[in-house]
């Protein structure tokens, strides 16, 4: 990020305020949309989000890179919007709803019928998720971010970023196996 | 057998998707992978996992399908807010930046008025009125330091500056008895040092011999900080008041005795308390000091021919 333009920022300068936006602005409604799953809450997320990072860009030192930073800002704003809005059981609720009625039509014809199937049950087995186990996943598989990113931007250690990935994907696999979707046969009787 | 655990491999195997293992365990890894057909489908499962949780992640929110935000009322509300004290902390302090200036600006004025001004405004524009006039008139008693006006030091720099209107002799006393020190050239500027009590002569150092001499006012302009003022304006602070030497003996030409001596009568051998016994100079005082018949310095040139000027004090030499 260059720091002329977040200087200009900090100064109420509009061109680049815009500029900031426009690079930033999927990438924070992508975030907010994988932890609210809801576009109309995802959109005002990611402005708040914005907001609140234009109102600590002086307190922004550059340790961190600027998306990283950003990032964990617009988490805190939708675990704040999660709290305040009383929406996790409705999340739950919504996530763990099997029909996904506006996913369906859009499946690719050409997919087996095992790998819809799959695909369903470990939207369902993430929906499951904890909060913290399936923010985890998301920053992971869904933003590409590396182990070191999430640990930034979820103020945690990559140790513990490690732990939560590991404990997700056994919590994942499980399920899948246990509804006859997994990915291979375990072989019994190994050591 | 690789000397690697099968529990030890698989956390391998998870670092690895992680993207956190070391060359050496990588090595080692590879290695048991190799020989361990139940690790390699551990392996092959994480991988299909992974692959799994993109798709159906992508496809829960496809990038290319996400219903577009509202960015210009995004970079206008972003705008809004930074205007109304969003932003840096110091961005909703802005108007201070006007708010000092102006603090300054009305405590410089405040100051203005309440400090009393180093000189009366009165006496600088007399000043600025008379110099032609008093050019002309005789010395007088109203030029006394009796009526001084108030002065506070302030923290401008006042500087009593003096421009001789034409040549002036700068002598070794305050009348024409002294001998003549030094001349202060015409439109030259020069710093006195001191006056007499009756403000009609001031002390200089000579411009060329560098000692202590007296010129007669008259045609001097003073000024302060380029201010023409009158000197008996000058506050004592800017030009403090000095003994006049005492009046040398005069010396009687033989040829010449009577004469002499009646014309270089000693003015004020000391300095008198008040300025009523300031003598006026003979060529000034309306009389007809030498007995010649003619009275006074007169410009138009019948007055006493010895009269240089209004402020030479003796009709009988030139």
């Amino acid at each position: 990020m260059d720091s002329e333009l977040l200087a200009k920022c900090r100064r109420g300068d509009a061109e680049a305020i815009e500029t900031l936006v426009n690079e930033h602005q999927a990438g924070v409604y992508r975030l907010c949309l994988s932890i609210l799953d809801d576009p109309a809450d995802a959109q005002d997320a990611t402005q708040e989000s914005f907001a609140a990072a234009l109102k600590a860009l002086a307190g922004f030192r550059g340790d961190a890179a600027f998306n990283t930073w950003l990032f964990s800002i617009a988490i805190n704003t939708c675990r704040a919007l999660l709290r305040q809005r009383q929406r996790r059981a409705r999340l739950h609720e919504q996530l763990v709803d099997p029909s996904m009625p506006d996913k369906e039509s859009k499946q690719s014809p050409e997919r087996s019928l095992i790998e819809h199937e799959r695909s369903q049950a470990l939207w369902g087995a993430i929906s499951r998720l904890d909060e913290k186990h399936r923010l985890t996943i998301v920053l992971r598989y869904y933003h590409d971010l590396s182990t070191q990113q999430i640990a930034e931007v979820l103020g945690i250690n990559v140790g513990t970023v490690h732990s939560r990935l590991s404990a997700a994907r056994s919590q994942l696999t499980g399920e899948l196996k246990r509804a006859n979707l997994g990915f291979s046969q375990e072989q019994e009787g190994q050591p | 057998m690789s000397a690697v655990s099968h529990h030890q491999a698989r956390q391998w195997v998870e670092q690895a998707a992680d993207g956190n293992l070391k060359p050496e365990q990588q090595r080692l890894l590879q290695q048991h992978l190799a020989e361990c057909a139940a690790c390699q489908a551990f392996a092959a499962e994480l991988a299909a996992l992974e692959a799994s949780l993109r798709s159906t992640l992508n496809e829960r929110w496809p990038a290319s399908g996400l219903p577009t935000p509202k960015k210009k009322e995004l970079i206008k509300e972003m705008q809004t807010q930074f205007s109304h004290g969003g932003g840096a902390p110091w961005t909703g302090l802005r108007w201070l930046l006007w708010l000092i200036p102006l603090l300054v600006i009305l405590a410089w004025i405040f100051f203005q008025q309440t400090t009393p001004k180093p000189l009366d405004a009165a006496a600088i524009d007399t000043a600025t009125a008379s110099p032609s006039a008093t050019a002309t008139s005789s010395p007088t008693a109203t030029k006394t330091p009796t009526a001084l006006p108030s002065f506070t030091p302030t923290q401008t720099v006042l500087s009593l500056i003096a421009i001789p209107v034409q040549n002036v002799n700068c002598r070794a006393g305050n009348s024409n008895a002294f001998d003549i020190e030094d001349t202060l050239l015409e439109a030259e500027e020069y710093k006195p040092n001191a006056r007499g009590f009756d403000n009609l002569w001031a002390r200089f150092v000579g411009p060329v011999n560098q000692v202590p001499c007296w010129a007669y006012v008259e045609n001097l302009l003073f000024t302060i900080n380029e201010e023409p003022v009158e000197l008996v304006n000058v506050p004592e602070s800017l030009l403090p008041f000095a003994a006049y030497p005492a009046t040398p003996t005069p010396t009687v030409d033989e040829g010449e005795g009577s004469e002499a001596s009646a014309t270089i009568a000693p003015l004020s051998p000391t300095p008198s308390p008040t300025p009523s016994a300031t003598r006026v100079p003979q060529c000034s005082d309306g009389r007809d000091n030498d007995g010649d018949g003619k009275t006074d310095f007169d410009p138009t040139g019948r007055g006493d021919p010895e009269c240089r000027n209004a402020n030479d004090d003796n009709e009988a030499i030139p």
